[in-house]
């Protein structure tokens, strides 16, 4: 049987993992497979013997038949000895050490405190309560300059509302995102972020606040449906729901900006077509940290809704200038909400970890505009006003602005970028793919 | 004989073949952590050492006034700025012992050999013929002279009131030595448990090679290798302690599994490993000299993401080196050996076992005296936090060639079980301690 094969030996541990069967078993049935064909001397049986030595010590050693009798001399007591392995030859019982291992499961002794700690219990465990004091504290810093640039925001679209819910959630998913992060570097990252955001809110600035706010009220709706959907994880009814608030919005903001919708909607149409490219290309491309970023983003945001929300609705805007860049040709108005939240479920089932929030914010995130294939973006040097602490300032900044899809110069601008993101690089070498996304959007709008 | 001995042996023989397979449930015991203040204390890197000696100083003078007092009744206790108006009388004085040693760490003489300033020369030791005895506290140091002054007993860091009087050249004659002792004991209870640990150190499983002792001692701990008897009698393993150097157990490897990936693959290992046995029993890990943790001590817990296998498991639990914890209302202190390998080559005595040394700091009342002279340490500002404030029920130093052990008694009742864990890999040794009556065994497993 087992012992024809050449080289190979039957240990009890293998043999009770290979049949599923508790380990005391196997010692016994290969016991009296030996006892009973040991005549023939076809195989070597290797004992393990377990016992007391002269000197109070205790020993366990495996030895071969031949040698039983004078490594039995050692000790004083022996307190066990069993047949250990039965193989057709054994140079070295040092060998034995290879053999595989057997299986815990069918061991004589069970332990119960050997309990799994769950998802959530993990990740305080690896990031310590510390992580939620963390939060707070970015997010109270950002909070003005949110506020500031949610002031100054411009209320450019549908695409933004739909940001907007996205973000929120990514709140909820924030808290595990942002104790994931945990480290406190990623929070000045977020600083940084945010005053770029506002930078960009200023440029936007002259926009349609009223409509923004009203859009406000549903995507709040929209969003705390979009959440629990998020954690339920149950991905058709949110999509349904966030694509009926959303094409909502779209339409309100269309109003108010009727050029950028349609751009939108352009994207979007493309999208729909293309939502399985861009979701292979976000997995790949979206790194943990920019989520974590995205997070902190979020959380500087919580304390002020509607902050977060136009935050959150810029950041959609990035994207979705990304995706008109891709999409420029086709044209579809209302659909274009519907997609990208489509996206952003879609990216849900990927995460490996349980929160469908980390999801989200891929989908929302900056790696999207990365993806860019088609995007054609200037490096510009502007000049902008922003508010900071209740002054107005104004900086020479580097803006990226979207050109014509159809130029033929898209090496430059990628060029540009980089160098933008060098600059930023400092702060964290991830955030380069973030940051310009955001400068292209604002730009853009 | 040869058929005697057989017969006996088949007695003890399994005997489960034909009734159910019995399983037994592993005995739980109280765990607790002590070692929290390690991490939990704040560390400034801007600050300097010298902080600790102050804190360390001033805590444990408390403890050798009473001491001082009743040893030697009526001897003014001075500071060293205060000598000079005694005129040589008797006095005693307390403070920090240091050894002026020209061998040992320094970074000046390590950049001197960067830059072939000098030569280089790498020695097993810090000491020297040049080696020179002082006594310090917060402001002077003086001298140590007198035949009671051995230099090679003479270990920095440690604090101690010596008895003597001051000679005309500014020496200080020693005739008595007096040290903190050992700290007292919380509490006299009886104990009862038939519980144990098993204590390893130095695993060392980047040695690719998985050894057959390695695996029987998997196979016993977890229950399947011997019979039923043994297999009951292991439940009453509550614990088992790794004392360090599980990946790694010496720099001589590092160069071989120093690429990242390689280490990756090991530390897979050491996962996969470890989960094994928290399966079957729980398991506190400390990290060692050479895994990866930092190389200050207190070195921190392994990362749980750095063992996600292992962490998810809540009878994994990995912690600092060194460690207090309490298991069963005993107390335990144990490092991973960092401390008493420094010790010895700052004495440059080889004949002086760890375990003497360990014993030795029990009565200094300190865990590793010689940080952060020649050992490193977190820069701490605020209290030592490596003076032993209780006595411990066991206290045991990992990674030691040998397996020792002593039961150590002091005079104010406090009973000790002192042992030198030895590493694994080397002797495929393993550590029981019965958690009742302190009772020390080893178990080996090789078949050599």
């Amino acid at each position: 049987m087992i012992f024809s094969k050449q080289g190979l030996e039957v240990t009890y541990k293998w043999l009770s993992k290979e049949l599923e069967v508790h380990v005391n078993v196997a010692k016994q049935i290969l016991s009296e497979f030996w006892q009973k064909y040991k005549e023939k001397k076809q195989f070597e049986c290797v004992f393990l013997l377990m016992g007391h030595l002269h000197d109070n010590g205790m020993r366990v050693e495996i030895v071969k038949e031949k040698d039983l009798s004078t490594a039995k001399e050692k000790y004083s007591k022996i307190i066990a000895k069993h047949v250990y392995s039965l193989q057709k030859t054994l140079p070295e019982t040092q060998l034995l050490g290879l053999a595989e291992d057997g299986d815990v499961k069918f061991s004589g002794i069970k332990c119960i405190e050997n309990n799994e700690r769950n998802d959530e219990e993990m990740h305080m465990f690896r990031w310590g309560a510390v992580s939620r004091e963390i939060e707070s504290a970015p997010q109270e810093k950002v909070q003005s300059s949110v506020s500031e640039a949610a002031s100054e925001r411009k209320a450019t679209s549908p695409e933004e509302k739909q940001v907007a819910k996205k973000k929120n959630a990514d709140r909820k998913g924030f808290d595990n995102l942002f104790g994931k992060a945990g480290n406190k570097q990623k929070n000045s990252s977020n600083a940084d972020k945010v005053e770029v955001d506002s930078s960009n809110h200023n440029k936007k600035g002259t926009s349609k606040n009223g409509s923004a706010e009203k859009k406000k009220s549903t995507q709040k709706g929209g969003l705390s449906n979009f959440l629990e959907l998020g954690k339920n994880q149950t991905k058709t009814s949110a999509n349904s729901l966030n694509k009926g608030k959303s094409t909502n919005s779209l339409d309100k903001d269309k109003c108010a900006n009727s050029s950028v919708a349609e751009k939108g909607a352009n994207f979007l149409t493309k999208e729909a077509t293309e939502e399985k490219v861009l979701k292979t290309d976000l997995k790949q491309i979206q790194n943990m940290k920019d989520f974590e970023e995205k997070i902190s983003k979020t959380d500087k945001q919580k304390q002020k809704a509607r902050s977060r929300k136009r935050n959150r609705s810029k950041e959609t805007n990035n994207a979705v200038k990304k995706r008109k860049r891709i999409a420029i040709q086709s044209d579809s108005s209302n659909s274009e909400p519907s997609d990208n939240e489509n996206e952003s479920e879609l990216d849900l089932p990927l995460s490996p970890e349980s929160c469908p929030a980390f999801l989200k914010k891929r989908s929302v995130s900056p790696p999207q505009v990365k993806h860019e294939n088609g995007k054609r973006k200037v490096l510009k040097i502007v000049d902008k006003t922003f508010e900071e602490d209740g002054f107005l300032v104004t900086k020479k900044v580097h803006v990226y602005e979207s050109c014509s899809e159809e130029e033929p110069e898209i090496t430059e601008p990628k060029n540009e970028k980089k160098i933008v993101s060098e600059s930023h690089s400092e702060v964290k070498g991830k955030k380069n793919t973030k940051q310009t996304t955001l400068i292209n959007f604002f730009k853009k709008s | 004989m040869v058929h005697k001995t057989e017969e006996e042996c088949d007695d003890l023989f399994v005997k489960s073949g034909k009734e159910k397979p019995e399983t037994f449930e592993r005995k739980q015991a109280e765990y607790r952590d002590l070692s929290k203040k390690f991490i939990n204390t704040k560390s400034d890197y801007s600050k300097q050492f010298s902080h600790i000696y102050s804190a360390r100083l001033t805590e444990l003078r408390e403890a050798l006034i009473p001491r001082v007092k009743t040893k030697w009744e009526n001897i003014p206790i001075v500071k060293l700025a205060d000598l000079e108006k005694l005129e040589n009388q008797q006095c005693i004085i307390i403070g920090t012992l240091y050894k002026h040693q020209q061998w040992k760490p320094s970074i000046l003489r390590e950049l001197s050999e960067e830059h072939q300033l000098s030569a280089s020369c790498s020695k097993p030791n810090y000491c020297s013929e040049k080696d020179q005895p002082f006594l310090e506290d917060e402001m002077l140091r003086i001298k140590l002279v007198g035949e009671q002054v051995d230099i090679k007993q003479i270990i920095t860091g440690v604090v101690c009131a010596v008895l003597g009087n001051e000679n005309s050249d500014g020496t200080f004659l020693v005739k008595d030595w007096c040290f903190p002792g050992c700290a007292p004991k919380e509490s006299l209870k009886e104990y009862t448990s038939q519980n144990r640990l098993v204590l390893v150190s130095g695993l060392n499983l980047s040695n690719k090679s998985e050894s057959l002792g390695m695996s029987l001692f998997v196979e016993w701990l977890c229950g399947m290798a011997g019979n039923i008897t043994i297999q009951k009698d292991n439940t009453f393993i509550v614990r088992l302690i790794i004392a360090g150097n599980t990946v790694k157990n010496n720099d001589t490897s590092q160069t071989s599994t120093n690429t990242s990936k390689e280490l990756g693959e090991v530390i897979k290992f050491v996962d996969l490993f470890l989960s094994n046995l928290a399966t079957c029993c729980s398991v506190t890990l400390m990290p060692g000299k050479h895994d990866p943790s930092n190389a200050m001590l207190p070195q921190r817990p392994f990362h749980p993401c750095l063992l996600p296998k292992s962490s998810r498991l809540e009878s994994f639990k990995s912690t600092t080196n060194p460690w207090v914890g309490k298991i069963e209302g005993r107390v335990i202190i144990g490092s991973s050996g960092q401390s008493i390998q420094d010790i010895v080559k700052v004495t440059g005595e080889t004949d002086i076992s760890p375990l003497e040394w360990l014993e030795k700091s029990l009565l200094w009342r300190h865990i590793c005296p010689t940080a952060p002279d020649t050992l490193l340490v977190c820069p701490y500002y605020e209290k030592d936090l490596f003076i032993m404030e209780t006595c411990p029920d066991i206290y045991f130093v990992g990674n030691t060639d040998k397996f020792e052990t002593k039961l150590w008694k002091g005079d104010e009742n406090q009973i000790v079980r002192l042992i030198s864990v030895p590493r694994f890999d080397t002797t495929q040794t393993a550590v029981i301690v019965n958690l009742d009556n302190l009772d020390t065994q080893y178990i080996s497993f090789s078949n050599i």
